[in-house]
């Protein structure tokens, strides 16, 4: 018992000291230096934005929808306006163009590719990306890189041939069509993602 | 105690299988990645016409649709028909029927009515407008344009002229006639505003080639058009044929030939019969009253193919021979075809349509054939007055304007470019074209500037041309950043247009692409001062595919450097600048600078230069067809 009184002055007597070489210690030291450090991280921007060119929004997180506005314009098949259809629809001798840009205002690198997708048509629409061959399918735009700051535009172009190679099978299968007036959807997924 | 244990064994393996899920499935956390879509629709414009009320707009076969011509029978005035009996027509009768035609689509209609009447020895006569009457109903034909939820109504009227020929009137007693009518209703195209550009294939035919007689054998071993050419042909409207005929015959009172159209091959095989798959067969037929009916012709003639050359359908081709993309054109000889031209067309008779033995159809100037094409460009409607303006071609835009050239020796023309009467400071240019030290065989008609100012019939205002010259000064003092303010005339008229072909000795001694850039935007910033009203074309460099003119001038990769300089240029001086790509063009690549038809007969060079850089005659014509094109399409664009 007495062995814990003793125990207990002790460790009173130690802390006292302790607390006095705190409290003191800028005193007792002759040179005295501190230094202290801390450090903090924000973690990196992600901000994608996509639409027509000067008016791209963000997107983010899966299943963002982006304006894809293919047949906004309808013009003639040599580019001029198209006066002999109604707006908004399409027609043989009809053409358009829709150019997505891509803007990465991230503070990481990224790359982009585009798919689409024609759904089921039987309208003779060709189509070409980025300048490429005019094809009845659609090709996606591969991987290509989006570093930050950067933009990049996919040009998707359609046409619809006024008259086919085959002229006679051609005006046939138009023709039905122009009975029919059947509806076609061109839908484009943009896939974005950071790069290593 | 057992039981703490299994408790711990279990948040064990749950930490275990945590760490593990996350060492697998790290890069999916640690990355960022987005998608988004976008769809847009569209719906096919309607097809929809109707004709007295019944949609003829129906899939399959044509509609059938109720054509009561005979239905109500006049006296020839026009009055009620008293002095025959009802139901049958004689002579003074006459009748009508109308079609009320309506456009119901979503897009502009065109309608064309053509009638058919099975019994030509009735003098039946038959009009759409009560003017014009017609009883050969080849070419009686009611068309239009109907535009959206437009409607017209059309008649079809027809007439037996009283006591004409009573004789024959007497023999047609009882006889039946049926005449039908077809509507043919199309989609119409926005093209009804078009201009049209004409385009001589070989201009010097017109004048110094006519003064002689082609040779009879004159069937080329290098005829100027063969698949490489098709652009010569594709897309265009032939609307004249001019040719030397050495005579005709004539068969049911006219003379005959034929041109078709077909595919052009992908490539043509020596010695193999040409493709005999024809889209489409011309008969031109001239009637004998054409040459006077005189056999032996002679000489050179120029025929209208809107007027003489028929299609298969038997219809004129008004339009003239239209050859699509892709397409070329064939000539035909058969036997019963009358029309004979100069060259040896009894190959003809053995096969329908006629290579040589190079494998290229036999058409060249040399052979005494010469096409007209009209090209058709489409413009947008400025005005409503604008449309069918068939006068007011992009030619006459130009018609009477002042070209001046800025240049090196490709544009040189001895006399011309070293001429002071047009500019002062030009009497020192040394000169490579029709210089007396060069052997070269090209007449200032045959340059590629002279035939642009005869194409669009401008006039040359100064050609300050420089053998050697260059754009920097570069081994050469006669620099044309210099030579950019002396392109108006010693009556300080200023050019309309300027041609602007230097850089390729830049090129050839190593000038930096940065000293050529800004060598050249110096030159175009002076062009621009001084000349502001002018548009200004810049040839860029050819592609000489690996024919330099000493080895090792440079490389294709070098020539693309320095093109890249001329349209930075373009764009920095920003004015009325136009660069024409003579590297891509398909003239360039494969023909301009061609080795491939090298026969190795003449020289050491190829085909369409003289000594590999300056373009003899044939690569003078590519020149002049790429720059053509270009200015046209500036023309049209900035109508």
């Amino acid at each position: 018992m007495k062995n814990t009184k003793t125990m207990k002055l002790i460790a009173f007597a130690l802390l006292v000291t302790v607390i006095a070489i705190i409290l003191v210690a800028g005193t007792y030291a002759k040179y005295a230096s501190s230094a202290s450090g801390s450090d903090s991280a924000v973690v990196a921007k992600w901000d994608i934005k996509a639409g027509p060119e000067g008016n791209e929004v963000s997107i983010t997180g899966d299943n963002a929808q982006v304006a894809f506005n293919l047949f906004d314009t309808i013009l003639d098949e040599d580019g001029t306006a198209e006066t002999d259809v109604t707006a908004g629809k399409i027609a043989p001798g009809t053409s358009g163009a829709f150019e997505l840009s891509v803007r990465n205002d991230s503070q990481v690198n990224a790359e982009y590719g585009i798919s689409f997708n024609l759904g089921e048509t039987t309208i003779p629409l060709e189509f070409r990306v980025n300048g490429g061959e005019w094809a009845s399918s659609l090709s996606s735009v591969s991987t290509t890189a989006l570093n930050m700051n950067a933009s990049s535009i996919a040009k998707v172009e359609w046409r619809w041939a006024y008259e086919a190679a085959d002229v006679v099978a051609g005006d046939v299968v138009d023709t039905g069509l122009g009975i029919a007036t059947p509806e076609v959807t061109v839908t484009a997924t943009l896939n974005v993602s950071q790069v290593d | 105690m057992k039981s703490k244990n299994r408790l711990s064994k279990i948040i064990a393996f749950l930490v275990l299988l945590a760490v593990v899920a996350m060492i697998f499935v790290a890069n999916t956390y640690s990355k960022y990645a987005t998608n988004a879509s976008g769809s847009d629709s569209a719906v096919v414009a309607k097809w929809s016409f109707t004709v007295n009320d019944e949609e003829i707009a129906v899939a399959g076969d044509a509609k059938t649709i109720e054509f009561n011509l005979f239905d109500t029978i006049y006296d020839s005035n026009g009055e009620e028909e008293t002095d025959v009996a009802d139901g049958v027509i004689a002579p003074g009768t006459s009748g009508e029927f109308e079609f009320a035609l309506k456009n119901t689509s979503d897009v502009t209609a065109q309608y064309a009515i053509k009638l058919d009447v099975d019994n030509t020895d009735i003098p039946l006569e038959f009009s759409f407008d009560g003017e014009e009457w017609a009883s050969d109903l080849t070419n009686l034909i009611a068309q239009d344009n109907l535009a959206m939820d437009a409607s017209k109504n059309v008649k079809v009227m027809w007439r037996w002229a009283f006591g004409a020929d009573t004789a024959t009137d007497i023999s047609l007693s009882e006889q039946t006639v049926n005449v039908s009518a077809t509507i043919d209703v199309i989609q119409a195209n926005a093209h009804d505003e078009l201009r049209k550009v004409t385009y001589k294939l070989f201009p010097e035919l017109e004048t110094s080639l006519r003064e002689t007689v082609p040779a009879t054998s004159a069937i080329q071993t290098i005829a100027p058009f063969y698949y490489e050419d098709v652009d010569l042909f594709e897309n265009k409207n032939l609307t004249q044929i001019s040719m030397y005929v050495k005579n005709v015959n004539y068969k049911d009172d006219y003379a005959t030939m034929k041109i078709s159209t077909i595919n052009a091959p992908e490539s043509f095989v020596v010695g193999a019969n040409a493709p005999t798959t024809f889209l489409e067969t011309y008969t031109i037929k001239l009637p004998s009253s054409y040459f006077q009916g005189e056999t032996n012709i002679g000489r050179w003639v120029d025929i209208d193919l809107t007027q003489y050359a028929y299609k298969s359908d038997g219809t004129i081709a008004t339009q003239g021979i239209q050859v699509g993309e892709g397409e070329t054109l064939a000539i035909s000889s058969e036997k019963n075809d009358t029309i004979v031209w100069n060259v040896d067309q009894s190959s003809f008779e053995t096969q329908p349509f006629y290579y040589n033995n190079a494998g290229k159809i036999a058409f060249s100037a040399d052979s005494g054939l010469n096409f007209l094409f009209e090209y058709t460009v489409y413009l947008e409607n400025t005005d409503e007055d604008n449309g069918n303006t068939n006068e007011d071609t992009l030619l006459n835009e130009l018609k009477g304007k002042k070209l001046s050239i800025l240049g090196d020796s490709i544009s040189t023309y001895n006399g011309v470019s070293n001429n002071a009467t047009y500019n002062s400071t030009l009497s020192g240019n040394a000169t490579y074209y029709g210089a007396v030290s060069y052997t070269s065989s090209v007449s200032q008609d045959e340059t590629y500037w002279q035939q642009i100012i005869d194409t669009f019939d401008m006039e040359l205002n100064v050609n300050n041309s420089w053998s050697g010259g260059t754009v920097t000064g570069i081994k050469n003092t006669n620099k044309a950043i210099n030579r950019a303010s002396q392109l108006h005339n010693v009556q300080s008229e200023m050019p309309d247009v300027i041609l602007v072909y230097v850089g390729i000795n830049d090129l050839r001694y190593d000038q930096t692409p940065e000293l050529f850039e800004e060598g050249y935007t110096t030159m175009l910033n002076t062009i621009k001062t001084n000349y502001s009203n002018a548009q200004v074309f810049c040839i860029g460099m050819p592609n000489r595919n690996g024919n330099d003119y000493e080895n090792g001038e440079y490389t294709d990769e070098e020539a693309i450097t320095f093109n890249t300089a001329i349209k930075n240029s373009i764009e920095a001086v920003n004015g009325k600048f136009y660069y024409v790509d003579l590297f891509n063009s398909e003239y360039s690549n494969q023909v301009y600078f061609d080795n491939s038809i090298n026969t190795g007969s003449q020289n050491q060079y190829t085909n369409s230069t003289l000594d590999n850089l300056h373009p003899n005659e044939i690569g003078m014509d590519y020149m002049t067809e790429i720059i053509i094109d270009r200015m046209n399409e500036v023309l049209i664009e900035n109508n």
